[in-house]
């Protein structure tokens, strides 16, 4: 199971990482090494039915009252200090959304 | 060095004052820290905190039960107001903005935080050597790993400079770096501790622990670490335990269970004539031995790379350079993402971010993730069936002693192959506790013994009976 550097290239767009094009080779050895050892789970002949384990305790909801909670002047003046950019105590980011104003 | 409960004892006689525990610390740290890189940072004024209980013993109050003592703290648990890295350079300068329950439990039991030890990026690795503020090293011998991810946690306490520290173990992350250092880790049950507050890496699999140089001070920080939280929906409600209780109960008719895959071929028949050695000690002390078998032991490292990755491809995503830590510049948002990213994460999370992100891709998903939770289930089955047998399971921690730094950097298998008989106990979501059981070439062997779920006290029992009969424990690398 070999990785091309294409397919490397691919799976850094859909994780959002820029790789260089050292990165890129390194990567598409390493995956191919990695991605062959782990196809062993494959040896082993299961039906598609065969119960899966995801989680400790069965993947159960666990459920709670749905209370607001408030959080303190300090806590919330910390985590707005950790903010990479910010106008007054507003979390800035560039544009989410393109602005298409023009096709309406 | 000392233990908890000896430290504990010769306060209460009035032979050691807690400021002269913590300048002891402090000694080891200002004497070793600079060559073994065991902490990332310590923190200002432990002794003025010491002294705080110097005068509350002076002025006949009640302490608290770990009132003064040294704890270090791995850096990917967060303490209010400190930073917390994750041995990564994308939160290099983020502080936190709360305490991890863990924390908050420590606090209230009166420990004294020494400051964040060195630790793999994001709890991604075996030697600490993928750490962004270069590697720890072992105090048994300064070219050789500590293990990981949680190694520098394991070298604060293995040299001395502290008491006990808290470390996460996700695939043997706690129980591998004990055992390298000769020390005593636990991973508990899942569930048995809060996460909350904890950097996660991979949520199904995480599990906070302790280092300690005793059996006995593991079992004191379990209980005061353990138990319900409503800020973490995987902490497991009404399975606390009062360990200590149960702790001098002996091995006498207990089984335990050697799960023949763990001793056949790849294990160093040194490490396997240490860890029988240890057996045969139980064995005296009326245990009863029993072989067993964990049939899908083989598949255990291949599924646990593929679950691991792709949860950890899931929870990193949060690092996007908006909210908190490393943010670079871009033209627009996706290249914003993709440059923080790209230069804030190392090598070996960029590579597992891609493997998760290949596992869970469109067509891929049957193929890898899918077929891991099933062998994954099977996994968990064979334990259940073991334990119809035996009450506890004993194998090796890990298959060679500690190695040299470097040797295995550039091969990320043979690096992944050094946590294969720990990452079954996670995926089972079982506990596991690596206790010193010798030495080859004068460098620590660990045991580990693995319990049913929730099932502390037996492996507990185990350990300290054996721990009762030897001196591994006694040893002090630095001397």
């Amino acid at each position: 199971m070999k990785i091309k550097a294409e397919e490397v290239k691919k799976i850094a767009a859909l994780a959002k990482l820029e790789l260089s094009g050292t990165e890129i080779e390194q990567y598409s050895d390493q995956l191919s090494e990695i991605l062959k050892y782990v196809d062993m789970v494959n040896k082993l002949d299961l039906p598609p039915e065969a119960p899966m384990m995801a989680h400790a305790f069965g993947s159960l909801n666990v459920m709670r009252a749905d209370i607001v909670e408030g959080c303190d002047t300090d806590t919330r003046a910390r985590i707005i200090g950790a903010f990479a950019h910010r106008e007054g105590d507003l979390l800035e980011s560039p544009t989410v959304f393109e602005d298409r104003s023009e096709d309406l | 060095m000392k233990t908890i409960l000896e430290a504990k004892a010769l306060i209460k006689a009035g032979k050691l004052s807690h400021q002269q525990l913590m300048r002891e610390c402090l000694d080891r740290i200002e004497r070793y820290n600079g060559t073994l890189h065991a902490f990332i940072e310590v923190f200002d004024d432990l002794e003025a905190q010491a002294e705080k209980y110097d005068d509350m013993l002076a002025a006949g109050k009640e302490l608290p039960p770990l009132a003064g003592i040294p704890i270090a703290i791995k850096d990917n648990i967060l303490i209010q107001g400190q930073i917390a890295s994750a041995g990564s350079k994308i939160l290099e300068n983020y502080r936190a903005a709360y305490d991890a329950t863990v924390i908050q439990r420590l606090r209230d039991a009166g420990a004294i935080f020494v400051g964040r030890t060195n630790c793999d990026e994001f709890a991604m690795g075996s030697s600490t050597e993928n750490s962004a503020y270069g590697p720890s090293k072992n105090p048994w011998g300064e070219d050789l790993v500590p293990g990981g991810s949680s190694g520098g946690s394991a070298v604060a306490v293995a040299s001395g400079m502290c008491l006990a520290a808290l470390g996460s173990d996700t695939g043997g992350s706690i129980r591998q770096p004990a055992s390298l250092c000769g020390i005593v880790g636990l991973k508990p049950t899942y569930g048995r501790i809060s996460r909350y507050g904890l950097i996660a890496l991979a949520s199904s699999l995480d599990q906070i622990g302790p280092f300690t140089q005793s059996v006995e001070d593991t079992a004191l920080l379990l209980e005061i670490l353990q138990g319900d939280d409503p800020r973490d929906a995987t902490s497991a409600a009404g399975k606390e335990i009062t360990i200590p209780e149960l702790m001098g109960g002996g091995v006498k008719g207990l089984k335990i269970g050697l799960p023949k895959e763990y001793f056949a071929h790849g294990l160093d028949h040194e490490i396997k004539e240490r860890v029988m050695n240890a057996v045969q000690v139980l064995k005296e002390q009326g245990a009863e031995i029993v072989e067993v078998s964990l049939p899908h032991t083989e598949y255990a490292l291949a599924a646990y790379y593929l679950v691991m990755p792709s949860e950890a491809s899931s929870n990193l995503a949060r690092f996007d350079g908006i909210r908190y830590g490393l943010s670079e510049a871009g033209k627009n948002l996706d290249e914003l993402y993709k440059k923080t990213r790209g230069q804030g994460f190392g090598a070996e999370t960029k590579r597992r971010i891609m493997l998760g992100t290949y596992a869970l891709s469109s067509g891929y998903y049957d193929a890898f993730y899918k077929k891991a939770l099933q062998v994954r289930a099977k996994i968990r089955q064979d334990f259940d069936d073991a334990f119809d047998e035996v009450d506890c399971i004993l194998t090796p921690t890990s298959p060679t002693v500690a190695w040299k730094i470097g040797e295995k950097v550039d091969d990320p298998l043979t690096m992944y192959l050094s946590d294969i008989y720990t990452i079954s106990v996670n995926l089972a979501a079982l506990p596991g506790i690596s206790i010193p059981c010798g030495l080859v070439n004068d460098l620590p062997v660990g045991l580990q013994l693995i319990g049913k779920p929730f099932d502390e006290d037996t492996i507990l029992r185990v350990a300290k009976a054996y721990e009762d009969q030897t001196e591994w424990l006694k040893k002090d690398p630095l001397e």
